[in-house]
C-alpha cells in the first residue's frame, strides 16, 4: 500500500521533457503496411505485454499485409491484423514479441484542461523508420472541438484534441501523452484550414472501441488469426420465426457450416449481446471485417451452445 | 567537484521539470480565466468580393492561398459591449457581423479601424461583460512566456497557443513577433502574458502572407498602440494610412562622434523647422544614445505623430540640444 | 469574476515558476542574440571573438564571397567566405576587423538528449531587416542523427523554423551551438512555412570539418572507397537476418582502403568512428560527416566456424571524386558523394549508369552525358538520386530534343533545388573532354 503511494507519487513529480521521452520511448512503435493505397506508414503504441499494439486505421486498414513493426533500437518485428474499427480510426495489429513488452499507461481525457502539456512521440517524416528515431514533440492542449470534414485519410469525426505538439506527416497512431507519461490522446492527420493544427482522438473515447473490439482480441489470442483481405461474410442467412431469429441456410463449406451451425438453430446473442430480430441481427454481421471473429449464443434444439465463427472474405 | 556538478546539473533539471509542468497549469488558469473575455466573430461576406487584394477565384489553389471559412476571433475590451478583432477579419464587402460566445449571438456594427495597424473596433448591445488587465508594456522583451487565445472553429470552445515573444520591433514599433501558433480562426484574438493580462490582439494575418498557418511566426498588435488610438476609433474614425512620425532628413551611421550624421535636410521637415542643418550628427534622443539610423529610425518611430522630442547634436565639434515635433511622413 | 480567478492566480506556486524561468528565458534570449549576424537572405552566428562565424553554404556561398553583415542592433561589417563546404551546407566566414565580439561556442550535438529544451535565432522572411532585431523560437530535440534529404546526420527539431533562419544556430539552454538551421520538413502544408520540423545541421559534424575550413577553400566529404553495402530496398535487408544488427557488407574491391581496414563481403559493420551503424541511412550519416582523410576505426562482425566473431579495423575516408573513375562512377552516383562536377568543368561524366536505377529512371544514359547545373550545384543532383536509390520516388520526364530532364525531390524544404541533366549529345559519342 505504501509502495503503490510511493509509486503514485513518484509518478506525479514533474518530470523534464527528456525524462518523459525515456521513460515513454519504449511503448511507441512506427508501424508500416501495404494495402489499396500501396505502402502506407505511420506509429503505434503497445497496448498489451505480450504485442498487441494500437494504431491509426488510416495507416492500417483492415486488409493490410506486410504489416512491420518498429522498435526502438532498432528492432523489426512482422505484425498481423487483428481488429479494427474503421469509423473509430483505430487498428489493432499483434506482434510476437522476444520479451514481454511495456504497454502505455492510460490516462483519463475528460480530466484533461485546455491548456495542459502534452507530448507526442512517433515517426514524422517517417525519422522512426529510416533514422531509428521516434521523433518527440511538445506543446499544450490548445482546443477540443469536432472536425466535420476529414482530410488526410482520417475516419474520425468526433470530438477531438487540437495541441500545439507538431504533427506531421506518419504521425497518425502516435501517441499524445499528458506530463505524467500516460496516453491521452491518439494522433490523427485530420485538421482544419481555419486553424491549421494537429489533433488527436481522446483516449476515452479510444478505451470505449478496444472495449467494443475486445472479443475479437480474445477470439485471436485463442486461436492466432491471420490477417484476411477484404470485407467478411459468415456463410449462413438468418429469418425471423416464432418470435426468435433462427438461421435460414447455411452455405456449404462456409464459415459457418464448419462451425456447425445448422438451420433451424436459434441465435440467442452475437457477441454477448441479445438479438432482437433478423433485421437488427443481420445488420451487426453485415458490417464485420474479414478475419474478425464473433461469438454467437446458439440454442441447436434445446442445447445451449457458443460457437465461434470467423468472417471470411465476401 | 563531480557531485558539485552532478548537485548543479540536478537542481537545473528540478528547475526544468517543474517549469515544464508548471507552463501547463498557467496555460490552463490562463485559459480558464480569460475565456469569458475571448469572442468567435461570424462575418457574412459577399465571397465575390474580398479585401485586400484578396482573389476569391483561385478555385485551383490549395486551400490555404483562399480566406477559410469559419469563424475568426475577437477580445472584450469595453463592459459594455466594445470588441477588438483584426481589420482583415472584417474586410472585404461584408452584409453582417455576428459576435458569438457560447449559445450567445449579438449582432455587432463595424465601428472605426486603423488598418495599418490592422485592428478593428466592433460594438455589440451588452453591460457587464469581463474585460482583461492589460500588460505593462514596458516589461516586455524577446523570451517572455505569451498565450493567444481564440474562439475557433466552435463558438462555444476557447482555444490557447503558447509560445515566446519572438522579436519587440515590428511593424513600425506597433507590433510584437511572437511563436505561438496563430491561424486565421485565432486573428482577432487576445495575447496574453503569464498572468493573464492583455498584450495585445492578433494581428497582420491574410492569405498573402506567410504567417497564418500555424507557422510560428505570428504578430501581436500592442495594447498600447491600441490604446493610443481607441478614442478615436470608438468614435467612429477609419485610418486606411500609417500616421508615421518622423523628422525628415537623410542621414547615414557617423563613427565619431557616435551616432547619425545629417547629410539633407528635407524641405517642409520638422528638421527644418527645427532649423537642423547638413553635418550635424544627431547623438541622442531625449537623453537616450542612438549610435545608427537603424537605431534613430526605431526611436522616432516608437513615438507619435505631433509628439516634441529632444535631440542631442553636435555641430562643428559643439553639443547642444534641439527640440523637434515629429511629423507626419509623406512618403508612407 | 475573473479578476478574482486572476487574484488567485498571484498567489499560485506554478506561476512563481513560469515567471522565475521565464525571466531566465528572457536574459538568455538577450545574451544569445549578440552573438547572431543578418547576413543576405539568412541568418549567421559568431562563433569566436575575433569574428569566425557560420552560416549555411545556400545563404552566403563559396570561398571568396564577400558580405555586409549586420549584428543584433545594427553594427554593420565586412565578412569574406574562407571555407565552405557545399555538401553539408556550410560556410564558414571570417568578419574583418573584429575584436571582442560577442560570440557562443560549439557544443557536442552527440550528447544531446531528446527533449531538450533548444532555442533558434533567426530571420525568417526577413522580418529583422531594417530595425535588426532577430527572431527567437523556442522548442525541443525531436531526433539526432537524421538523414533527410541530404543531410546526414542532422538534428531534428520542433521549435519553428522558418525560410529566413538558415545558417542560424540552434542553442541548447547552457548556451551552446549544436547546430545551424538549414532545412525545414515542409510537406504537411506544402508551403514554405513551419509545421514544426526543423533540420539543422549537427555540431559535432561541423567541429569536424573546422580546421580545414579555417584553411580555405572547399573541404569533401569521405567515403570508404571499395566497399559495397546491401542497399537494396528493405525487403531484402530486413531479410537478410542482419536488420538493425549493422549492416551487411556485400562487396570489397581489393585494393582499396574498405580492404586496408580487413573488411570482407559476408561482414556486418556496426560501428564505425566511435558510432553505433545500424541501418544503411546512419552509415551514409556517419561516413558522410567525416571529411576527406579523417581516419576512422570500424567495427564489424564475422561468421567463422558457425560463430560470429568481432573484428577491428582502421580506415582512413577517401575523396569521392576518386570514386568516379571507372567502374566505380555509377555507384558514386546512386551515393551521391560526387564534386564530380568539377573534374568534368561545368558538368559531370556520367561513365555508366545502373540497369533498372534510379538514374536510369530519371533517364540518364552513360556514354557522354553531362550533367549541367539548372542554377543549382550539380552534386545536389546526385544527391536527388542518392534519395532515389533509397527507395523514395523518382521523376523523370524527357522534355524536348535538347533532352534536359528534370530530376525533383519528391520532399519540399527550405530550398527545392531542381536539377537538369543533358542526355548523351546525339552526334558526339563519349569523347567530352573537360577541363
Amino acid at each position: 500500500m505504501l509502495l503503490a503511494l510511493c509509486c503514485s507519487l513518484l509518478q506525479d513529480e514533474p518530470k523534464t521533457t527528456r525524462q518523459i521521452f525515456k521513460e515513454c520511448v519504449g511503448s511507441v512503435v512506427a508501424v508500416r503496411g501495404w494495402a489499396h493505397l500501396g505502402e502506407q506508414s505511420g506509429a503505434g503504441v503497445v497496448i498489451s505485454e505480450d504485442g498487441l499494439i494500437l494504431c491509426s486505421y488510416t495507416t492500417v486498414p483492415e486488409g493490410s499485409e506486410k504489416i512491420r513493426v518498429w522498435f526502438k533500437g532498432p528492432k523489426l518485428y512482422t505484425a498481423e491484423y487483428v481488429a479494427g474499427s474503421k469509423h473509430d480510426e483505430v487498428s489493432l495489429i499483434r506482434i510476437k514479441p522476444d520479451a514481454p513488452l511495456t504497454p502505455i499507461r492510460f490516462g483519463e481525457s475528460a480530466a484533461c484542461d485546455l491548456g495542459q502539456a502534452v507530448f507526442s512521440i512517433g515517426n514524422a517524416q517517417n525519422s522512426f523508420i529510416n533514422d531509428d528515431q521516434p521523433s518527440f514533440q511538445r506543446g499544450i492542449i490548445s482546443g477540443r472541438y469536432v472536425l466535420t470534414d476529414l482530410k488526410s485519410g482520417a475516419y474520425f469525426r468526433g470530438e477531438l484534441f487540437e495541441t500545439t505538439a507538431a504533427v506531421n506527416e506518419h504521425m497518425d497512431g502516435g501517441v499524445l501523452l499528458n506530463d505524467r507519461g500516460e496516453m491521452i490522446g491518439m494522433i490523427t492527420l485530420n485538421y482544419t484550414p481555419n486553424r491549421w493544427m494537429g489533433h488527436a482522438i481522446p483516449v476515452d473515447w479510444i478505451r470505449k472501441t478496444l472495449d467494443r473490439l475486445k472479443h475479437d482480441i480474445a477470439a485471436s489470442t485463442a486461436a492466432g488469426a491471420e490477417s484476411d483481405p477484404g470485407s467478411g461474410a459468415l456463410g449462413f442467412t438468418m429469418k425471423d420465426e416464432g418470435g426468435k431469429v433462427v438461421v435460414d441456410t447455411v452455405v456449404e463449406n462456409g464459415p459457418a457450416d464448419t462451425a456447425g451451425l445448422r438451420a433451424g438453430d436459434a441465435i440467442l446473442r452475437i457477441s454477448g449481446e441479445a438479438v432482437a430480430d433478423a433485421a437488427s441481427a443481420r445488420k451487426r454481421l453485415d458490417g464485420l471485417a474479414a478475419g474478425s471473429w464473433v461469438w454467437l449464443e446458439v440454442d441447436a434444439g434445446g442445447d445451449i451452445e457458443k460457437i465461434k465463427l470467423r468472417a471470411e472474405k465476401k | 567537484m563531480t557531485l558539485l556538478l552532478l548537485a548543479a546539473l540536478a537542481q537545473e533539471d528540478d528547475l526544468e521539470a517543474k517549469f515544464t509542468r508548471s507552463l501547463g497549469k498557467v496555460a490552463a488558469a490562463v485559459a480558464e480565466a480569460s475565456a469569458p473575455s475571448v469572442v468567435a466573430i461570424e462575418v457574412d461576406r459577399d465571397p465575390r468580393s474580398d479585401g485586400d487584394g484578396f482573389n476569391p477565384n483561385q478555385g485551383a489553389a490549395p486551400d490555404y492561398y483562399r480566406r477559410p471559412e469559419g469563424l475568426v476571433s475577437g477580445a472584450i475590451v469595453g463592459a459594455d459591449g466594445w470588441i477588438l478583432t483584426s481589420y482583415f477579419n472584417v474586410s472585404g464587402e461584408i452584409r453582417g457581423i455576428k459576435v458569438r460566445q457560447d449559445s450567445k449571438t449579438w449582432p455587432a456594427k463595424l465601428v472605426g479601424y486603423d488598418k495599418p495597424k490592422d485592428i478593428a473596433l466592433l460594438k455589440i448591445e451588452a453591460e457587464g461583460l469581463p474585460v482583461l488587465r492589460t500588460a505593462v508594456m514596458e516589461e516586455i522583451k524577446t523570451g517572455r512566456t505569451v498565450f493567444v487565445m481564440g474562439r475557433s472553429p466552435d463558438a462555444s470552445r476557447a482555444t490557447i497557443t503558447d509560445g515566446i515573444v519572438s522579436a519587440v520591433h515590428r511593424f513600425k514599433e506597433s507590433a510584437i513577433q511572437v511563436d505561438a501558433e496563430m491561424n486565421f480562426g485565432s486573428t482577432g484574438g487576445p495575447c496574453l502574458d503569464a498572468q493573464g493580462r492583455l498584450v495585445g490582439i492578433a494581428a497582420h494575418i491574410n492569405p498573402k502572407s506567410s504567417w497564418g498557418q500555424s507557422g510560428g511566426v505570428g504578430f501581436v498588435t500592442r495594447i498600447d498602440a491600441i490604446e493610443g488610438v481607441l478614442e478615436k476609433l470608438k468614435k467612429g474614425e477609419k485610418i486606411e494610412k500609417a500616421k508615421t512620425p518622423w523628422i525628415g532628413i537623410l542621414g547615414a551611421d557617423s563613427e565619431d562622434p557616435e551616432g547619425v550624421r545629417v547629410q539633407e535636410v528635407l524641405s517642409g521637415s520638422p528638421a527644418e523647422a527645427a532649423k537642423l542643418e547638413a553635418d550635424d550628427v544627431i547623438v541622442e534622443v531625449d537623453g537616450k544614445k542612438v549610435a545608427t539610423l537603424a537605431e534613430l529610425q526605431q526611436t522616432v518611430q516608437g513615438r507619435k505623430v505631433d509628439q516634441d522630442v529632444t535631440l542631442t547634436i553636435v555641430r562643428k565639434g559643439k553639443e547642444q540640444k534641439v527640440k523637434v515635433t515629429l511629423g507626419e511622413n509623406p512618403n508612407e | 469574476m475573473s479578476s478574482l480567478l486572476l487574484l488567485l492566480l498571484v498567489q499560485d506556486p506554478d506561476l512563481d515558476n513560469v515567471l522565475e524561468y521565464q525571466k531566465r528565458m528572457e536574459e538568455f534570449c538577450e545574451r544569445v542574440s549578440k552573438a547572431y549576424v543578418f547576413i543576405g537572405g539568412g541568418s549567421g552566428v559568431v562563433i569566436s571573438p575575433d569574428g569566425w562565424m557560420l552560416t549555411n553554404h545556400h545563404v552566403a556561398g563559396e570561398t571568396g564571397a564577400e558580405w555586409n553583415v549586420n549584428l543584433t542592433g545594427g553594427k554593420a561589417y565586412k565578412a569574406d567566405v574562407i571555407g565552405h563546404d557545399p555538401t553539408g551546407d556550410v560556410s564558414l566566414l571570417k568578419i574583418r576587423d573584429a575584436t571582442e565580439l560577442p560570440f557562443l561556442e560549439l557544443g557536442s550535438s552527440d550528447d544531446l538528449e531528446i527533449g531538450q529544451f533548444v532555442v533558434a535565432v533567426g530571420n525568417p522572411f526577413g522580418l529583422g531587416n531594417g530595425n535588426w532585431d532577430p527572431t527567437v523560437t523556442f522548442g525541443v530535440i525531436s531526433a539526432i542523427h537524421r538523414y533527410q534529404d541530404w543531410y546526414m546526420d542532422c538534428i531534428h527539431t520542433d521549435t519553428h523554423i522558418n525560410p529566413g533562419n538558415s545558417g542560424g544556430p540552434l542553442i541548447t539552454m547552457e548556451g551552446k551551438i549544436i547546430g545551424i538551421n538549414g532545412r525545414g520538413g515542409f510537406m504537411r502544408r506544402r508551403t514554405r512555412v513551419s509545421s514544426g520540423i526543423g533540420l539543422a545541421i549537427s555540431s559535432s559534424q561541423i567541429q569536424r570539418y573546422l580546421p580545414s575550413m579555417k584553411a580555405g577553400g572547399r573541404v569533401y566529404h569521405g567515403i570508404i572507397e571499395g566497399i559495397t553495402i546491401a542497399e537494396g530496398g528493405f525487403d531484402e535487408y530486413e531479410n537478410s537476418g542482419v536488420y538493425g544488427e549493422g549492416i551487411l557488407v556485400a562487396g570489397v574491391d581489393t585494393p582499396s582502403r574498405a580492404d586496408d581496414a580487413g573488411l570482407l563481403p559476408g561482414d556486418i559493420l556496426h560501428e564505425i568512428g566511435g558510432y553505433p551503424c545500424y541501418n544503411v541511412n546512419r552509415y551514409h550519416g556517419i561516413v558522410g560527416s567525416h571529411p576527406v582523410g579523417s581516419k576512422v576505426k570500424v567495427k564489424y562482425r564475422r561468421l567463422e566456424d558457425g560463430a560470429w566473431k568481432e573484428h577491428e579495423g582502421e580506415t582512413v575516408l577517401g575523396d569521392p571524386a576518386k570514386a568516379l573513375e571507372g567502374e566505380h562512377a555509377y555507384r558514386a552516383v546512386l551515393y551521391g558523394f560526387g564534386p564530380a562536377y568539377e573534374q568534368a568543368g561545368d558538368g559531370i561524366r556520367i561513365n555508366s549508369v545502373a540497369e533498372k536505377g534510379p538514374a536510369e529512371a530519371a533517364g540518364m544514359r552513360g556514354g557522354s552525358g553531362r550533367a549541367r547545373r539548372g542554377g543549382r550545384r550539380a552534386n545536389r543532383g546526385i544527391r536527388r538520386l542518392r534519395q532515389v536509390a533509397d527507395g523514395q520516388q523518382a521523376q523523370g520526364r524527357r522534355r524536348d530534343e535538347a533532352e534536359s530532364i528534370p530530376v525533383l525531390s519528391p520532399q519540399s524544404s527550405v530550398f527545392s533545388p531542381q536539377y537538369s541533366v543533358l542526355g548523351p549529345q546525339s552526334g558526339s559519342e563519349g569523347s567530352e573532354t573537360e577541363d
